[in-house]
């Protein structure tokens, strides 16, 4: 991919996307996250549409109960062995339950720009890029994005893997 | 005067519009398909646009229908809270108050109920709920015992504790701006009341709680061990903030006095809070804890009801009342307390008090002794939210946040303790009122200037001349 003069769209720098599918448990999940060494699964139903995402940040709003979620304060209080008790407890909660649903997501021809809009939009830092039929064929990340300015700025690091 | 209102009357056209637009918007408030403050905006444009058309109401005598002290009061506090919440003083006095109990099961009800009781008695309910309901379910986790009873009792006796003052309650302070009742009249009149209601609700609680009290605590040293300190992340806003609180209260206290409203006396402080602790700072962020959607609903119920006063519907049903009400006070007191109750306890007592108002205020203004009728609507609305999970906020709010504890409350076992709260301490209460009925029908404390009177008194020389229910005079 030469940057110089030509146009880069969103095919040419999206990575390969993290797929699972609906009903896998929250441990199976966090474990492949972990092995896989990825902050970011794209969901899909049985037909292969995407239906959600999960990253770590769905992964801990799970563990942690809701009379916890808005008090930081309280929180300061509460035990090491609060936190095991409350994970241990979602371990075997299906993935529909806690993935983030309602992604926004962009096409493969969409421009740059727009998918720097939309992770602004939604507050949603990864992507999914998706084929005419809402099946995922790439994910975009904070990573691309920063890659992309890097490159339009001329440093040559960008996309060195 | 009193003629007057009585010709008011008519049944004419708008008459009948004006009970179809309120049954309608009202049915749907309590329907709760739609969420009530759309409905009731919706409800209040189409009454204010059919009094137009009708000729029963203007857009100014809607103006006039809105209790401005009410939503300045309820202002005025939310904006002294959205600063105090933040300061950690609520898990403080939590964790505090536990400590005090070394983990014993009924202490800890007593304790943090009593907490939660006195601190509903100046700021709303719903917030001392949601700051405290986190910390007594970290300790009751921490000791092993189950958190259900304190989460009962949390909620419960905030609804008890904040029936007692003038500023404990939105419906309190509606009632207390149009019959023109002081802080302190609630303190001589509803305080003793709730406080005999309080002591019999906390032995329910220990009788049908008995099994859970008996539970041994564990690991109480590591309750001992918490730090109430590590809660105050910023000790000068709190200083700050209580200061301005302490103002408030003593202003309340003295409020009539000054011939202050109690709205003037919490934006007074609002304005203190927000001058002395952040001034060079958009006060946005603070204001946005406001909540708007509600002071919205009560405003647009405030012109609802307007609409019906200014029919004559609402003085229509006063004078249909008042020669029962006049003949036997007490027996009415008795029925508004108890329908007003067991109302709350099924639908939103706002909507309820709102729509009660002018009609006690009509009974008062054709020169029925209303002061007891006030006090059994304060009392009724008031223990009536505690009969059912729905009945009051503080009560949605412990169930939901229940729910992801290991012993979430549910309907059933909240009607099990809240009813027999509700019952019990409404035949308290009746008690209380066929014995004290001359004591809280008593003028010199209550009620000196109250809007609706028809003509001047000794102690109010310009009242009357204006039949409509202001309030803010």
């Amino acid at each position: 991919m030469t940057i110089n003069g030509q146009d880069i769209a969103i095919k040419d720098v999206m990575r390969e996307p993290t797929i699972v599918e609906s009903g896998m448990a929250f441990r199976d999940v966090i474990k492949k996250m972990i092995i896989e060494k990825t902050n970011s699964l794209v969901v899909v139903d049985a037909d292969g549409v995407a239906i959600g995402m999960v990253n770590p940040k769905s992964l801990i709003k799970h563990v942690v109960p809701d009379y916890l979620e808005n008090d930081s304060i309280a929180a300061h209080f509460a035990t090491e062995s609060i936190f095991r008790e409350e994970a241990a407890k979602v371990a075997d909660v299906a993935i529909e339950d806690f993935m983030q649903k309602d992604i926004s997501t962009v096409k493969a021809d969409d421009t740059l720009m727009q998918a720097a809009v939309v992770a602004l939009e939604s507050g949603q830092v990864r992507i999914p890029v998706v084929d005419e039929n809402n099946k995922p064929i790439g994910l975009l990340t904070r990573t691309e994005l920063k890659n992309v300015i890097g490159a339009f700025l001329d440093i040559e690091e960008s996309f060195s893997k | 005067m009193e003629t007057d209102i009585v010709a008011g009357a008519g049944f004419g056209v708008g008459f009948w519009v004006s009970i179809v637009v309120f049954a309608v918007t009202f049915a749907l408030i309590i329907s709760e398909k739609l969420h009530r403050t759309v409905i009731a905006f919706f409800g209040a444009m189409t009454m204010l646009i059919a009094g137009m058309i009708f000729d029963f109401y203007n857009g100014e005598q809607a103006i006039s229908a809105i209790d401005f002290n009410t939503i300045g009061l309820l202002m005025g506090m939310m904006t002294i809270v959205a600063v105090l919440e933040t300061t950690g003083v609520f898990q403080y006095l939590g964790i505090l108050t536990a400590k005090k109990t070394k983990g014993n099961p009924w202490f800890l009800i007593v304790a943090l109920g009593t907490l939660t009781s006195v601190l509903s008695m100046i700021l709303d309910n719903v917030t001392t709920i949601i700051l405290i309901v986190p910390v007594t379910i970290i300790i009751a986790r921490m000791i092993k015992i189950s958190p259900l009873p304190l989460l009962i009792a949390e909620a419960i006796l905030s609804n008890v504790g904040g029936t007692a003052t003038l500023v404990g309650d939105p419906p309190n302070i509606m009632i207390g701006s149009v019959a023109d009742f002081s802080f302190n009249a609630f303190l001589v009149h509803s305080l003793p009341v709730v406080t005999v209601v309080w002591f019999v609700t906390l032995a329910i609680l220990r009788i049908v709680y008995k099994k859970e009290i008996s539970q041994q605590p564990q690991n109480v040293d590591e309750l001992m061990k918490m730090n109430e300190k590590e809660a105050i992340e910023d000790p000068r806003t709190l200083k700050i903030i209580l200061g301005v609180l302490a103002l408030v209260v003593l202003l309340f206290f003295v409020h009539h006095k000054l011939h202050l409203q109690p709205s003037m006396v919490a934006l007074i402080g609002a304005a203190l809070a927000l001058i002395l602790v952040a001034p060079r700072t958009d006060p946005q962020k603070i204001f946005e804890k406001l909540e708007l959607s509600v002071l919205a609903f009560f405003g647009a119920l405030f012109v609802i009801v307007g609409g019906l006063e200014h029919s004559g519907v609402l003085n229509y049903l006063a004078s249909l009342l008042v020669d029962g009400a006049a003949e036997n006070p007490v027996m009415t007191a008795i029925i508004v307390l108890w329908a007003s109750a067991i109302l709350s306890a099924i639908v939103d007592n706002i909507p309820f008090t709102v729509a009660m108002i002018p009609v006690i205020a009509f009974l008062g203004a054709q020169g029925v002794d209303v002061n007891l009728l006030w006090w059994a609507l304060v009392f009724g609305v008031g223990f009536g939210g505690n009969g059912t999970p729905i009945g009051s906020s503080a009560g949605v709010i412990v169930v939901s946040k229940s729910e992801q504890t290991d012993n979430p409350i549910s309907f059933k076992e909240w009607i099990r303790v809240g009813g027999t709260v509700m019952i019990v301490g409404l035949l308290v209460t009746t008690g209380l009122i066929l014995l004290f009925h001359e004591h809280l029908s008593n003028e010199d404390i209550a009620g000196q200037c109250p809007s609706y009177l028809s003509e001047p008194t000794e102690k109010c020389p310009d009242a009357g001349g204006d039949m409509e229910i202001k309030v803010g005079h």
